[in-house]
């Protein structure tokens, strides 16, 4: 069974002045257990609208979504997929509710009608898992983007949902604090075999995930490995995306006549390749 | 010229309580007619701080600020903050959220407007500050801002500060949140300011790759003081510190120091990828180390 299941979802938007915009075509998309997908897309392209049909915040049209093997169609089993799946989005400040981390944190697990006890025991797991537990008994408003994403992040986990979708959850945050969350992301698909959606702007935080899907004009138009993606650069380009930086470089030299080896996506790996041909 | 001169800055936040936090220590700076001026440094270093006293949307506790001929810690009479504002433009992050009329126009118009200006004065001002964000003002001007990309709403923001005609233009982090064609052309933009109608620009950024792409200078804040306060290529001799306190440096240096350190030795300031793209090129036309 997939953790995630999407066949032929199509969706429309009706616009203010009576136009009607198609968000997603046609989309299908099978993730499995444990993966860690990146979704790039220019602004529009879908990206948000396929988050939100995977908790059933929105049902497409047609087609269907499957969360691990349960319908979003079927209204009975919404509870079991949200809680199965969990979304942490742009801004924290708008995803905290109390005025005590710990609070906070309880509030998801509480609503399900978790027992005191266990609901302590996930409060101290979830900001151990991102690495916040000095801030327990601490006011959340005070503290940087990042340790306020990773305290929202924790308030999804105290959930214990096998899949979570960042939705651009970095794009608010300065270095460090972008660092700091898609570290903590990382580390749960990891060690917990959390399945992960990554939605972004940033190229490199794509390129190390399991596959990067991109989408354009509402639809998934490629899904691959990073080197298998990136290779495509006029996909890349038409898509409005742009190459990781270190890629670019690279393709730069190639441009100038200088021999230098197909997959470089990172900064280590064009480091490495350029000591061996300057060398 | 010099159009802004700050000595001494001190700025407490909640002064004598129990929250009392010191955001900017004894901040000293020059700013000429005619910089292209970057800051960086960690979210709470002060940066934003810093900023909104030269429009006057804090008040000087310690120190002085001039700005133009105004004199923002003058007693009597008190400073011209009209004229003020209307000297240094500023556009805040994520300047869409401020989008509130129902047609580009109108929001455009309503600093203008505000200034009593003539109707005539009014309209030309906006088709102006449209014209230099790049938005077709007969296909815009009567469109609702919301029904805009996220791009396209940010360049109405920028335009409804340019149509005060400032001189000093300051951008609080200007991409955060966009796509990559988005960046592109909000960067272009920028360019083209400074080229054309604000001489003097300031940016605040996180992104350094993308910063060092068009600043000339840089100043650095960290812990409410200025670290740094630099020409872009001369900044990233201090790549250790930088590093040290947690700020980023441009991928190019990344790899030009690490080469270096590997014996290899690439000539002329190596700051952005094309810098380092025409080094390496050069390196190997003269068939690597002399």
């Amino acid at each position: 069974m997939n953790a995630i299941h999407i066949s032929g979802a199509t969706l429309e938007y009706k616009t203010q002045n009576g136009g009607i915009v198609r968000a997603l075509n046609n989309v299908s998309l099978d993730v499995n257990e444990g993966e860690f997908i990146a979704l790039l897309g220019h602004n529009g392209s879908g990206k948000s609208t396929l988050a939100k049909i995977l908790n059933g915040l929105l049902i497409p049209r047609l087609g269907e979504v499957e969360i691990f093997g349960v319908n979003t169609k079927d209204i009975s089993k919404i509870f079991e997929i949200r809680s199965n799946i969990g979304m942490v989005f742009q801004n924290p400040d708008n995803q905290m509710i109390a005025s005590i981390v710990e609070d906070d944190i309880a509030f998801g697990p509480e609503n399900l009608g978790v027992p005191r006890e266990e609901i302590i025991e996930r409060v101290n797991w979830a900001l151990e898992k991102v690495g916040m537990s000095s801030h327990k008994k601490s006011t959340p408003f005070k503290m940087s983007g990042g340790q306020k994403q990773r305290i929202a992040i924790a308030g999804i986990l105290a959930i214990k949902p096998r899949i979570i979708v960042f939705d651009e959850s970095t794009a608010m945050l300065d270095p460090q604090g972008r660092k700091e969350v898609l570290q903590v992301a990382k580390q749960l698909n990891k060690e917990e075999n959390i399945t992960i959606i990554w939605i972004t702007h940033y190229m490199d935080e794509s390129v190390d995930c399991d596959r990067v899907a991109i989408m354009n004009d509402a639809r998934i138009i490629a899904i691959d490995t990073p080197e298998n993606i990136f290779k495509q650069t006029e996909l890349i380009k038409s898509s409005g995306l742009d190459l990781p930086l270190p890629l670019a470089i690279a393709n730069d030299l190639k441009a100038q006549g200088i021999q230098i080896d197909g997959n470089i996506l990172t900064e280590e790996s064009l480091k490495e390749e350029l000591c061996k041909i300057l060398k | 010229m010099q159009n802004i001169e700050v000595k001494h800055l001190t700025h407490t936040y909640s002064k004598k309580t129990p929250y009392e936090k010191v955001s900017l220590s004894d901040i000293s700076v020059t700013i000429n007619e005619g910089d292209f001026l970057g800051i960086i440094g960690h979210t709470g270093s002060g940066k934003s701080t810093f900023i909104q006293h030269l429009n006057g949307l804090i008040k000087t506790q310690e120190g002085d600020i001039r700005v133009f001929d105004i004199n923002l810690t003058q007693k009597k009479p008190k400073p011209d903050l009209r004229k003020l504002r209307q000297e240094v433009g500023m556009v805040f992050q994520y300047p869409e959220y401020q989008l509130f009329a129902d047609t580009v126009a109108k929001d455009i118009a309503f600093g203008p407007k505000n200034l009593k200006l003539s109707q005539e004065e009014i309209n030309d001002r906006v088709r102006k500050a449209m014209q230099a964000v790049g938005l077709d003002y007969d296909y815009y001007k009567d469109r609702s801002p919301f029904d805009l990309s996220g791009g396209q709403k940010r360049r109405v923001a920028i335009a409804g500060v340019l149509a005060m005609m400032p001189k000093v233009l300051i951008l609080d982090e200007p991409t955060a949140g966009l796509d990559p064609i988005g960046k592109r052309q909000i960067l272009n933009l920028i360019t083209n300011l400074k080229n054309t109608i604000t001489p003097t620009i300031i940016v605040i950024s996180h992104d350094i790759n993308e910063i060092t792409q068009y600043c000339t200078r840089l100043i650095v804040f960290n812990d409410s003081k200025i670290a740094f306060d630099l020409p872009v290529s001369e900044l990233f001799t201090h790549s250790e510190e930088l590093l040290q306190i947690g700020l980023d440096i441009p991928l190019a240096v990344k790899v030009n120091n690490h080469l270096k350190a590997n014996g290899i030795n690439l000539e002329g300031d190596i700051i952005t990828p094309q810098d380092l793209v025409c080094a390496i090129a050069k390196y190997k036309n003269q068939g690597g180390a002399l």
